[in-house]
């Protein structure tokens, strides 16, 4: 892979591993807290929208921390 | 069966206003024209790509799955795709709108054929897409089409329906090109998002709401329809395989790509990503609910009967304007999809099969035509070639996904060269077609597990991987 920052794959180990984390947090831990949140709901609708809320928490973070550097390297360019 | 049609015609008439409208900032040059001045703002950039992603499937096929499955289908879908997609934007259709720019590429073709310095990269990439693409529209208009002739109680024919989708489609299409698509993609994603949430709700408050329609179902087969069974895509290697094509296929489509390359500003793929998820959420849950729905009220349907779901609600359970609104959210499901595909193909006919006109005026005319010969290719695919062909659809998503090591690599892989591509993508689809003819059983071929659990779309993005990487190894760019 390219190790240019303009390129933003500096980040990829980060990027995967993080990644495989949150799929691990995803199968193991949102079981509970979802039929909390979402205790009216049928045990396998609140686990998967647990895993959609994740997904989305996981999103904002790397497009925070990732995706924004990325887009800065392109403005100030090669 | 009058107020669907009057629908039907308002709708229609809105999306050739809008193409006319557009055509008049559409005609100066191929770049307005193809991508509409490379200027998709947040929420049209957002509608265009969530209404091209989202066809007749969800709102029609997912019900009827989630009829037999249940709830499981919600999560073998949604997580993943919610995770995925959003990443593919990043991952693939950052740079490439960057790289388009940089190059002056209007079609993904064009743009990979530039980065890697090989017009013949850019052919294969046409055959390669067309391949995929052209039985994929020819389904997408039988389904609009059947829609259609159900709702008129058989009195339209299915050729008459077929060929009044894709003109109307084609018609806006030609006007206004990628701008007239996006804003009318604005149009189509309310509407279907709209209906589908609508109808999840107000149809089962007319049978005692959720709780009562989830209590009954739970008595069923043990609560078989709650919960997630273990067998088919739900467990092990399938599992793995589903999640790697339904969230690889999606940045694959050419029509989804030209569009985030059209892409005003890379905040604003930035922040449609951060969106997606959401909308995902907002259509597939009632999609599901929907097929639950029904088969609470329509217990006994036999396999692909199941697809009447939506009809079925849509006509018996709904209010009489809220149901006659299923036909139109269908047919915009369809053609929010087909405009894109009849544009993005026309253009890279137009620019990458040929070498684009010197005048710009020129290169909008071809593109229409060639949008054109596109619609009526399609149309012959689906009237006169024997149904054997469509079962290509089944597998383009599996298709697609071989591509996806070409689309990464080439943008983000400065050794990727065109020896990787014609690599990748040769040995790709060879491995795919290979092992979709090695799956046995009465399940499609791409969704049958050949070796080790997993399922042939595996082992053709693992073949197009490591093509393109030896490819590229043996001859750097």
């Amino acid at each position: 892979m390219d190790a240019s920052p303009q390129h933003g794959v500096v980040r990829a180990p980060l990027l995967l591993i993080s990644t495989a984390l949150a799929l691990v947090a995803m199968h193991l831990f949102m079981a509970p807290p979802a039929r909390l949140l979402f205790g009216v709901l049928p045990a396998e609708l609140a686990l998967r929208l647990g895993w959609v809320a994740l997904a989305i928490l996981w999103l904002f973070l790397f497009a925070r921390f990732v995706w924004r550097g990325e887009e800065q390297a392109d403005e100030a360019g090669p | 069966m009058t107020l669907p049609f009057v629908f039907l015609g308002l709708y229609a008439l809105l999306l050739l206003v809008i193409g006319a409208v557009a055509a008049r900032r559409a005609a100066r040059s191929p770049e307005d024209y193809f991508l509409a001045g490379s200027g998709l703002g947040s929420v049209v950039l957002f509608m265009a790509l969530f209404g091209t992603n989202c066809t007749p499937f969800v709102l029609v096929g997912v019900p009827g799955l989630a009829y037999h499955d249940g709830l499981a289908v919600f999560g073998l879908n949604v997580p993943i795709v919610a995770l995925g997609i959003p990443l593919t934007f990043w991952a693939v259709g950052l740079p490439a709108r960057r790289e388009a720019r940089r190059l002056g590429a209007l079609t993904p073709a064009e743009l990979y054929s530039r980065l890697l310095d090989n017009r013949a990269v850019g052919w294969m990439l046409f055959a390669v897409f067309t391949l995929y693409t052209l039985p994929y529209m020819a389904t997408a208009v039988e389904g609009g089409a059947r829609s259609v002739v159900f709702a008129s109680d058989d009195s339209v024919t299915l050729a008459w329906a077929g060929s009044l989708i894709l003109a109307v489609a084609l018609l806006y299409t030609s006007l206004g090109g990628m701008r007239a698509t996006a804003w009318t993609n604005v149009v189509q994603g309310g509407l279907f998002l709209g209906f589908m949430v609508a109808a999840a709700w107000v149809g089962a408050r007319s049978v005692g709401g959720w709780s009562a329609v989830l209590g009954r179902l739970g008595e069923i087969d043990g609560g078989r329809l709650l919960t997630r069974p273990s067998h088919g895509l739900y467990g092990g290697g399938a599992l793995l395989s589903w999640s790697l094509v339904i969230s690889l296929t999606v940045i694959s489509f050419p029509h989804m790509l030209v569009r985030l390359i059209a892409a005003k500003s890379a905040p604003s793929i930035r922040r449609v990503a951060l969106v997606y998820p959401f909308a995902l959420v907002a259509l597939w849950l009632p999609a599901v609910l929907l097929g639950l729905l029904g088969r609470d009220l329509y217990p006994g349907l036999v396999g692909r009967e199941s697809d009447r779901v939506f009809a079925l609600i849509a006509g018996e359970v709904l209010p009489g304007a809220l149901g006659a609104l299923g036909l139109v959210a269908v047919l915009a499901a369809v053609m929010s999809t087909l405009d894109a595909q009849l544009l993005t193909l026309g253009s890279m006919l137009s620019r990458d099969v040929l070498r684009p006109a010197s005048d710009g005026r020129t290169e909008v005319r071809r593109g229409r035509l060639f949008g054109l010969l596109i619609a009526v290719a399609v149309f012959v695919l689906w009237r006169f070639v024997p149904g054997s062909i469509f079962s290509q659809a089944a597998v383009a998503f599996s298709g697609y996904v071989t591509l996806f090591p070409l689309l990464l690599l080439g943008l983000r892989w400065q050794r990727c060269s065109a020896m990787g591509a014609f690599w990748g993508m040769g040995l790709g689809n060879l491995v795919l077609w290979w092992c979709l003819g090695q799956a046995e059983g009465s399940a499609p071929a791409a969704m049958t597990p050949v070796f080790w659990g997993l399922l042939p779309a595996t082992w053709g993005f693992l073949a197009a991987l490591l093509g393109t990487v030896a490819g590229s190894y043996w001859r750097p760019r």
